[in-house]
């Protein structure tokens, strides 16, 4: 399933073990499915929309000897926004694991 | 650079070009620029061909306006810290409060004639108010609010019938001057008022006219038309200033005369339609070439005034005068032509380089 507001908790998450640059993070969320039905292009603006909001920076990498890229870092506020997103996200899967768990009768029968 | 990354991003700078600052736009082309780029290397790694692998990449990253749009709508487009509709709303309250202002010298309300400063000062106030509105609509329209654009020109547009709901005009009235829905009292005998000293005036001309085409010395002439300050007295008035005369006549002076300029009432009850000159002669020439078309002046000036009455007497009884055309076709001037005018020629200026574009045909079909 598809939570295209996620978008930025995706990208954050994306970041959180190591800087990347934008063809990276936008191939890993398009695997994970969570980018919908935006289109790669469409995913950068919510990366420079974290960069305004100081949750990420992001340097230009010139000297690896490839094409120059974008390279992308979580900030400390980007790491306490991620934290925020990872509890809201699991209070919300622990509510519906709560609600799936007790057996509650859906159409098709029981879950 | 293969010619298909370069059109696309061509494409996507065209539509970015002059709606976001050259430093952001730039940083947008090079990202996606590197981003297609190594999209493309990994698939001719994978032994996808050139070509192939090029529309590919440009396909998965989106077409370039619609990559264009959502870098748009992220952006921020406070002014001043101020969502625009709210710019918008508050430019064309000023625009158009200022332009009544100006035009209908709407101090009125204010029981004061306003001065020329102070109309032209609310004009160029009005003229600001509009210019927020502009740039409003212009932030929304840029960052693709269609919504947010129209409500723009909506929100001054609507403020319109608002301020004629408490002005009553007359349409084609030879004056500048309205009745405030909120001074209904006061001015339907100030208009009374105004008429009957027209209707004085229009009698003195008259008599002026026929006395001074016998007239062959001051001795025929009667008191009034001697000393100013009877006339003025019969006529309800202070004194009379001295006419605006012509080349080689003298100002001042106890002749009274029609006025050459200005033949002018208001609804307070001033009117203005005689003035005075030094010599007989002088007085005669203004008599016989001048009185006719005052008296004619005052005709048109009377009948706008009754007819003002006759609109204020229906206001009290409960008549609504919205978008009286002529107390408002300059503020739906400035309203309904010139803010969708200036959105227009902004607009052109955006399409205008990107007709200029060379189009690679229709090779991601």
């Amino acid at each position: 399933m598809a939570f295209r507001g996620d978008i930025k908790a995706l990208i954050l998450g994306t970041l959180q073990s190591e800087p990347l640059h934008g063809y990276e993070i936008v191939r890993r969320i398009r695997e994970t499915g969570g980018a919908g039905r935006l289109s790669e292009g469409q995913i950068y603006p919510y990366l420079h929309e974290l960069e305004g909001a100081g949750l990420v920076t992001a340097e230009w990498q010139t000297d690896t000897g490839a094409a120059p890229r974008r390279v992308y870092q979580l900030t400390p506020g980007g790491r306490a926004e991620l934290a925020r997103h990872k509890a809201v996200w699991e209070k919300f899967v622990a509510g519906i694991g709560s609600v799936l768990g007790t057996g509650v009768k859906m159409e098709g029968g029981n879950v | 650079m293969s010619k298909l990354i370069d059109w696309y991003l061509v494409e996507l700078r065209l539509r970015l070009d002059g709606k976001l600052p050259s430093e952001v736009v730039e940083t947008i082309i090079r990202e996606a620029e590197s981003h297609l780029g190594e999209s493309v290397e990994r698939q001719v790694g994978l032994n996808v061909d050139q070509e192939s692998a090029e529309k590919s990449a440009i396909q998965a990253y989106g077409g370039p306006e619609k990559v264009a749009i959502a870098h748009l709508r992220k952006t921020s487009q406070l002014l001043w810290g101020i969502k625009p509709r709210w710019v918008a709303i508050f430019g064309s309250l000023v625009a158009i409060a200022c332009w009544n202002f100006h035009w209908l010298t709407l101090s009125m309300f204010f029981d004061n004639f306003g001065e020329a400063w102070q109309n032209e000062l609310a004009g160029v106030i009005g003229v600001c108010g509009l210019a927020l509105v502009f740039v409003s609509a212009q932030r929304a329209y840029r960052s693709n609010r269609w919504f947010l654009a129209a409500s723009t020109v909506i929100a001054a547009a609507a403020t319109i019938p608002i301020v004629s709901y408490w002005m009553i005009g007359e349409l084609g009235a030879p004056f500048y001057e309205g009745v405030s829905r909120f001074h209904l009292g006061r001015d339907v005998p100030n208009l009374e008022h105004t008429i009957s000293k027209l209707d004085a005036n229009n009698a003195f001309v008259e008599r002026g006219i026929a006395v001074y085409q016998h007239a062959t010395s001051e001795a025929n002439l009667p008191e009034d038309l001697t000393f100013a300050r009877v006339a003025a007295r019969e006529l309800e008035e202070e004194e009379f200033t001295p006419a605006v005369v012509g080349r080689g006549m003298s100002r001042g002076g106890n002749f009274v005369v029609p006025r050459r300029y200005g033949v002018f009432a208001m609804v307070d009850g001033s009117v203005w339609v005689l003035g005075t000159v030094a010599h007989f002669e002088d007085a005669r020439k203004e008599w016989l070439n001048q009185g006719p078309k005052d008296l004619a002046e005052i005709d048109v000036l009377r009948k706008g005034m009754a007819s003002l009455l006759a609109s204020t007497k229906e206001a009290q009884n409960g008549k609504l005068f919205f978008l009286n055309p002529a107390l408002y076709s300059e503020t739906f001037i400035g309203t309904l032509v010139l803010l969708p005018g200036l959105l227009l020629v902004d607009w052109l200026g955006v399409l205008i380089p990107r007709a200029r574009r060379r189009w690679p045909g229709k090779v991601l079909a």
